[in-house]
C-alpha cells in the first residue's frame, strides 16, 4: 500500500526558496527545494549569498529530517501528572497562553515581576529580541541563557576598550600578512569562515593557531602553540609585554587615539616572557612567531571568540586581546580588525528590546547584579558614552551579553528564594538540564516546589521540557521569515518562510507577541515578525518585503554605501570612540566607575592533587551537532552515535583503555561515561569530554534522556566563587578530573 | 569522518566538485581527483553537486571501494597538499 506521506514527499520539485540556516550562528544562505505538494524536500547551498557563498555543512542538509522528524513537539501540552513523569494534555494555542498569562500575572502580583525569569538558549531562529522586549515591558530583569559562555565577554570587553565590538576580522588575501586564529575552530563551526582563511592562506597569509589540541586548523597551521587551557590571559598579557618593552607598539596610534598606556604598561611588565612559557606551557619559538605575527609591516587579522578557559580568566582575557589588537597597531586597520560599526539606518534587535521601557529600580534587582555590577550600572555606562558618537541610537549592545543574569545563581533563587523568590521559569530553545555546569541544579530547580511555573518553547521535547508545566511547540527556520542583522555590522539579508508552521507549531515571537498582548500594551507587539522587521527597516526606506522581493535581496546599510573596512568607519572619523573619553581605553573608565579591577590579569588554576590529576575540557565544536542538538537526526547521528572523550595513548595504556572503550570521567561532582578515543593531538594532562543525550532514550525522571549518566555538563562547577570575577561566566573547561575504563 | 573520491571518478572528472570545495582539499592526480583527508572538513558539499555518485563519507563507502580511502590518502600524503 502507497504510503500518503512518503508519497507527497516524492513529488517532482518545482521551486527553489532562498532561505538562511539558523542550525548555528554562522547563518549560511541556503535553497530550499520545493515539490509540487509545497514540501521541503531538500537544502542546498545558496551561491548569491554575500557571505556564505553557496557553503553549507551537513546540518544544513538535514533540515528536512529535522523538520519532518517524528519526535518533534508539534502541540502546546499541559503536564497532567508529577513534574517528569511524562503525563501530558494536549490544549489549544490559545488557551496555554492564556493559562500562562494568567498564572504570570498572578504571581507578579505577589512576588513582583522579578520572580519571573527567562532563559533563553540557542535560538533557531532570528526572533530573540522579542523575549527581552517581553521581559523589560514585564518588568523583570532576570533574563540571561548563555551569553557568558558565548560571545557575551568578548562583546563587552570590546565595547569597553573601542566603545563598539566586535573589531572584525578584514581578511583580504594578498594584504593579510598573517592570520592570529585563538581558541577557535571554524572548519566545524563557520566552514565558510575557514573556507576564507584558507584562501588567504594560499594568498601568502602567515597562519598561527593557539589551541590546546591539534585540531584540523592547527595541522594547517605555519605554528600552533599549544597553549594549556585556562592561560589565554596570561599569553595574551605576555605578547602585550613583548610589544611593549620592545618598542613594537604602534605609538603614533597609541598617542594620538587612546588613554591608559602607562597602567597597561605597569600590569604587562608582570607577565615577562619565562613566565609566560612556564605557565602556558610554551616553547619560545611558538610565542615569538606570535609576537612577530602582530608586529608584522603588513595587517595582522586576529580571530578569537570563546577563550580556552571559559572561566575566572575568561573576561581578562577578553581584555587583553581587545588591547592586543590597539597595541599592534592591528585595530581599524584594512586586512587587520576593524568596526564596521552598527547599521547606519535600519533599526535592529537591540532597539527592538526596549531595554529602557524597564524600571531603574527594576534593574537593580537583577540577581547575580550586586556581584556583577557590570550588567546593570555597566549597562548604562556603556550606552550613554555610545550616545555621543550614535546620537540617534538608544542602545547598540544587546541586554543578552550588556545586562545578563546568572543562571547559576537564578536556579539558586528558584530553589533557596534567596535573595528572593524565583517562582516562575520561562524557558525558549535551552535545554538547561544538560548546558549549565553543574547541571542537576537546573534539574533540582524546575522540580522545586518553590518553583510555581514553568514553560518550556522548543524544537523537541529535551530533558527540561519534560520537566516543565506546560510545553509549547517551536517553529523550525524552514517555518518562519528571517531578517538576518547582527547589529555588530551592516549587513542586513531578509529571507521568508519557505513553508507554512506544521500543526501548531509558533515562532518564538508568536509566543511572546501572544503572552505580551495579555500583559502589556498590544500596540508594542505587532501582528507578523515581518511587520515588526518592516518597523526596523523604515528608517532606510524599506519594507520587509520590499527587500525581499528585490533580486539582489540585502544590502549592507552604510552611511555612503561603501564596503566596511573603513578606517574610522565605525565612529564616523578615526579620532573618537564610543567610550566615555572618546578615546580606546587601555583601562577602560567603565570598570573603575563600578568598581572592578580596569586590567587584564591571571589567576592560577587550582594546583594538580593526586585524585583528580587532569585537566577536563568541554564543548568542542563538531560539525555534525550545534551544542546540544542534533542528536535525534539519523543523518548526523549514525555519524557520531555516541558521546567521545579525548584520552593521550599514553594516559589510556596506564589506564588498560583502548581506543573505543567505555570510560567513566569523574570529578568532585560526580561520573559519566563516554566512548574513548586515543589521540596524540592532546595534552597528556588534558582529557576532552563532550555534551550529551539520548534522545531516544526514556525521558523521564530519574533518566532524563540520559543526560546525568553522559553529560559533561552533569560533572563541572558552577560555584558563583569560581565563575569571572567581573562577568560573571562559569567555569566549564578547568575541572580536574580522573579517568577509568567502564564496563564495555 | 571524511570525504573519499572512488572509482567513478577515474576518467571523469568534471571539475566542478573542485569549485564547490570550500577549502580547496581536492586535488588532481593523472586519472582521478582526491581528497587530502586531513583537509577534508565533511561538509559534504562535493556529494550534492554531481549527478553520479563518486564521494562518499568514508563511513558510506560501498565495501569494493574501500581501498579508495587509502588511496587518497597516500596521494595526499605523497603530494604533501596540507601545505596551503
Amino acid at each position: 500500500m502507497n504510503d500518503p506521506a512518503k508519497d507527497t514527499q516524492t513529488r517532482p520539485i518545482v521551486s527553489e526558496r532562498k532561505a538562511i540556516c539558523c542550525h548555528c550562528t554562522t547563518r549560511c544562505g541556503v535553497l530550499v527545494r520545493i515539490n509540487e505538494a509545497d514540501l521541503p524536500v531538500a537544502v542546498c547551498g545558496d551561491p548569491s549569498h554575500p557571505v556564505s557563498k553557496g557553503v553549507i555543512c551537513p546540518r544544513s542538509r538535514a533540515a528536512i529530517e529535522y523538520y519532518n522528524h517524528p519526535t518533534r513537539i508539534n502541540h502546546p501540552s499541559r503536564r497532567i501528572g508529577s513534574r517528569g513523569e511524562g503525563r501530558w494534555e494536549v490544549i489549544s494555542w490559545k488557551e496555554a497562553v492564556s493559562d500562562i498569562a494568567q498564572r504570570l500575572r498572578q504571581l507578579k502580583d505577589q512576588h513582583g515581576a522579578e520572580t519571573v525569569a527567562y532563559l533563553p538558549g540557542t535560538f533557531h531562529g532570528p526572533d530573540q529580541g522579542s523575549g527581552i522586549r517581553f521581559m523589560n515591558l514585564f518588568g523583570s530583569p532576570n533574563y540571561g541563557g548563555a551569553g557568558p559562555i558565548c560571545e557575551g565577554p568578548q562583546l563587552v570587553a570590546e565595547t569597553l576598550v573601542y566603545g563598539f565590538g566586535p573589531a572584525k576580522p578584514d581578511l583580504r588575501p594578498e594584504e593579510t600578512e598573517a592570520i592570529v586564529l585563538w581558541s577557535l575552530r571554524p572548519s566545524s563551526s563557520n566552514p565558510p569562515g575557514w573556507g576564507r582563511i584558507r584562501e588567504a592562506q594560499r594568498a601568502g597569509a602567515k597562519l598561527i593557531v593557539v589551541v590546546p589540541y591539534r585540531t584540523l586548523e592547527a595541522r594547517s597551521a605555519g605554528t600552533w602553540p599549544q597553549v594549556k587551557p585556562n592561560t589565554d590571559a596570561a599569553l595574551a598579557l605576555g605578547v602585550i609585554n613583548a610589544l611593549i618593552v620592545r618598542g613594537l607598539y604602534d605609538r603614533k596610534f597609541i598617542e594620538a587615539n587612546t588613554i591608559g598606556f602607562g597602567e597597561l604598561s605597569q600590569r604587562a611588565a608582570q607577565y615577562d616572557v619565562d613566565y609566560v612559557l612556564e605557565t602556558c606551557g610554551l616553547g619560545l619559538n611558538a610565542f615569538e612567531a606570535i609576537v612577530a605575527a602582530l608586529a608584522g609591516k603588513g595587517p595582522c587579522s586576529l580571530y578569537s571568540n570563546v577563550a580556552n578557559g571559559m572561566g575566572r580568566n575568561v573576561f581578562s582575557y577578553e581584555l587583553a586581546k581587545s588591547l592586543l589588537i590597539v597595541i599592534s597597531g592591528n585595530l581599524n586597520r584594512r586586512g587587520a580588525n576593524v568596526l564596521e560599526g552598527p547599521p547606519a539606518r535600519a533599526l535592529s534587535k537591540v532597539d527592538f528590546e526596549l531595554y529602557d521601557e524597564m524600571p531603574m529600580l527594576q534593574r537593580q534587582k537583577r540577581i547575580g547584579g550586586d556581584r556583577y555590577p557590570l550588567h546593570v550600572q555597566g549597562y548604562d555606562l556603556i550606552a550613554e558614552a555610545q550616545r555621543k558618537v550614535w546620537p540617534g541610537r538608544r542602545r547598540l549592545l544587546t541586554a543578552s551579553y550588556g545586562a545578563t543574569g546568572h543562571p547559576p545563581s537564578t536556579f539558586r533563587a528558584a530553589i533557596n528564594q534567596c535573595p528572593y523568590p524565583v517562582t516562575a521559569l520561562i524557558v525558549q530553545h535551552n535545554n538547561a538540564v544538560g548546558c549549565y555546569p553543574n547541571s542537576r541544579l537546573a534539574r533540582d530547580a524546575m522540580t522545586s516546589e518553590n518553583l510555581k511555573l514553568s514553560v518550556v518553547q522548543d524544537i523537541f521535547l529535551t530533558a527540561t521540557a519534560t520537566l516543565a508545566g506546560y510545553a509549547t511547540p517551536a517553529s523550525s527556520w524552514l517555518e518562519r521569515p528571517f531578517l538576518y542583522m547582527s547589529g555588530q555590522d551592516p549587513l542586513v539579508i531578509p529571507t521568508q518562510r519557505t513553508v507554512e508552521p506544521s500543526h501548531d507549531r509558533h515562532s518564538d515571537y508568536d509566543f511572546f507577541r501572544d503572552l505580551g498582548r495579555e500583559l502589556s500594551r498590544s500596540e508594542y507587539w505587532p501582528e507578523t515578525l515581518e511587520d515588526a522587521w518592516s518597523s526596523f527597516l523604515e528608517p532606510a526606506g524599506l519594507s520587509f518585503q520590499e527587500l525581499y522581493s528585490r533580486e539582489k535581496n540585502w544590502f549592507r546599510d552604510t552611511r555612503d554605501g561603501a564596503a566596511g573596512g573603513q578606517q574610522g568607519f565605525a565612529t564616523g572619523s578615526s579620532e573618537v570612540f564610543g567610550t566615555p573619553s572618546g578615546k580606546v581605553e587601555l583601562a577602560p573608565s567603565i570598570l573603575k566607575t563600578i568598581g572592578a579591577d580596569p586590567l587584564p590579569k591571571f589567576s592560577e588554576l587550582k594546583p594538580t592533587d593526586d585524585e583528580f590529576p587532569f585537566v577536563l575540557t568541554t564543548g568542542s565544536t563538531s560539525i555534525h551537532t550545534t551544542h546540544q542538538d542534533h542528536r535525534q537526526i539519523h543523518e548526523l547521528r549514525r555519524r557520531h552515535p555516541d558521546p567521545i572523550a579525548k584520552v593521550h595513548p599514553t594516559v589510556a595504556a596506564s589506564k588498560g583503555i583502548a581506543n573505543g572503550d567505555w570510560i567513566y570521567v569523574q570529578t568532585a561532582h560526580g561520573a559519566i561515561r563516554q566512548r574513548a578515543e586515543l589521540t596524540k593531538d592532546i595534552r597528556p594532562e588534558i582529557i576532552d569530554a563532550e555534551r550529551w543525550w539520548y534522545p531516544e532514550g526514556s525521558g523521564k525522571l530519574p533518566g532524563l534522556f540520559g543526560v546525568f549518566e553522559t553529560n559533561v555538563n552533569s560533572i563541572t562547577d558552577d560555584d558563583p566563587d569560581l565563575c569571572d570575577e567581573i562577568y560573571g561566566a562559569w567555569p566549564m573547561r578547568v575541572a580536574r578530573c580522573r579517568v577509568s575504563k567502564a564496563d564495555n | 569522518m571524511v570525504y573519499v573520491i572512488t572509482e567513478p571518478c577515474i576518467g571523469n572528472k568534471d571539475k566542478s566538485c573542485i569549485a564547490v570545495c570550500p577549502v580547496s582539499c581536492i586535488k588532481e592526480a593523472a586519472n582521478q581527483f582526491y581528497i587530502a583527508p586531513d583537509e577534508c572538513i565533511n561538509c559534504g558539499v562535493c556529494e550534492d553537486c554531481l549527478p553520479v555518485r563518486r564521494y562518499f563519507a568514508d563511513i558510506d563507502i560501498p565495501e569494493k571501494w574501500t581501498q579508495y580511502i587509502e588511496k587518497n590518502r597516500a596521494f595526499a600524503d605523497g603530494s604533501k597538499l596540507n601545505q596551503p
